[in-house]
């Protein structure tokens, strides 16, 4: 087994571990253009960032969202839509976390 | 307060705070406008922005040197904007600014110079921050006591 085989084989057993302990990891993914969304297993983090581009007294809290997609389910490109526990996010950028196995994108939540 | 400084930056906020689209203007900067700038929540939503001094210095005009300080003020604005706009709203905040700021000598006490434009630079985070601005120097020469 080469070692992107292994490192697919062991994100496949987490995620389908992750979704038995939290319940499901399902969210409904469309590609750029496309209407027929398709349904995957994503980990969403949510985390804080400070938008201060100027280091002023005013920094602006904001909410920072990634998702995790396995790249043998499908192979997530900039501009899709991401439904996920009710919100929809459009990907924006691909981001560090990503290997041969797993693809990680930063979310910019949009009016569902 | 009535120090030079807070005198200007008063006069500064009641031009800025015009900005309203009720009143013509592209954005609601001017619905929050402070003088006292203080971490924002995103979920807020609301644009603001804050005039602050930057640093004060010898007058630049010979003739103010023993009663004037020259005055850098710095006027930021924030705005939310999702990055397919992120652009088009700098401008539009950047262009209220500007109208905001032109025509209001009579706002500006006797003794206190009209602020005079230096630059203006964009603020932008990273594309997912949802989040865009302007930075606006101003220089005034402003009485020293």
């Amino acid at each position: 087994m080469s070692e992107v085989d292994f490192l697919r084989q062991h994100d496949a057993a987490f995620f389908a571990a992750w979704a038995g302990v939290t319940g499901g990891l399902d969210a409904s993914y469309s590609a750029p253009g496309s209407v027929t969304p398709v349904t995957c297993q994503v980990l969403v983090d949510h985390d804080v960032d400070q938008f201060l581009p100027d280091d002023d007294a005013a920094p602006v809290s904001i909410m920072a969202t990634k998702a995790t997609f396995r790249r043998e389910q499908l192979e997530p490109a900039t501009g899709g839509t991401l439904v996920v526990d009710g919100n929809t996010y459009r990907l924006l950028q691909r981001v560090s976390g990503s290997d041969p196995s797993l693809s990680v994108w930063t979310l910019e939540k949009v009016a569902p | 307060m009535s120090g030079p400084r807070s005198v200007l930056l008063a006069a500064f906020k009641a031009c800025l705070e015009r900005i309203k689209v009720v009143d013509g203007y592209e954005t609601d900067a001017g619905l929050v406008a402070t003088l006292e700038p203080a971490p924002v929540l995103a979920e807020d939503g609301r644009a603001f922005l804050t005039i602050v001094w930057e640093r004060q210095a010898r007058a630049s005009d010979p003739a103010l040197l023993r009663s004037h300080r020259l005055t850098t003020v710095r006027v930021i604005a924030k705005l939310q904007a999702d990055s397919t706009e992120a652009q088009a709203w700098i401008d539009a905040v950047a262009t209220d600014i500007e109208r905001a700021m032109a025509d209001q000598r009579f706002r500006f006490p006797v003794g206190y110079q009209f602020p005079q434009y230096q630059s203006a630079e964009p603020l932008t985070g990273p594309p997912a921050s949802g989040w865009v601005g302007v930075i606006f120097t101003f220089t005034s020469h402003t009485p020293i006591r």
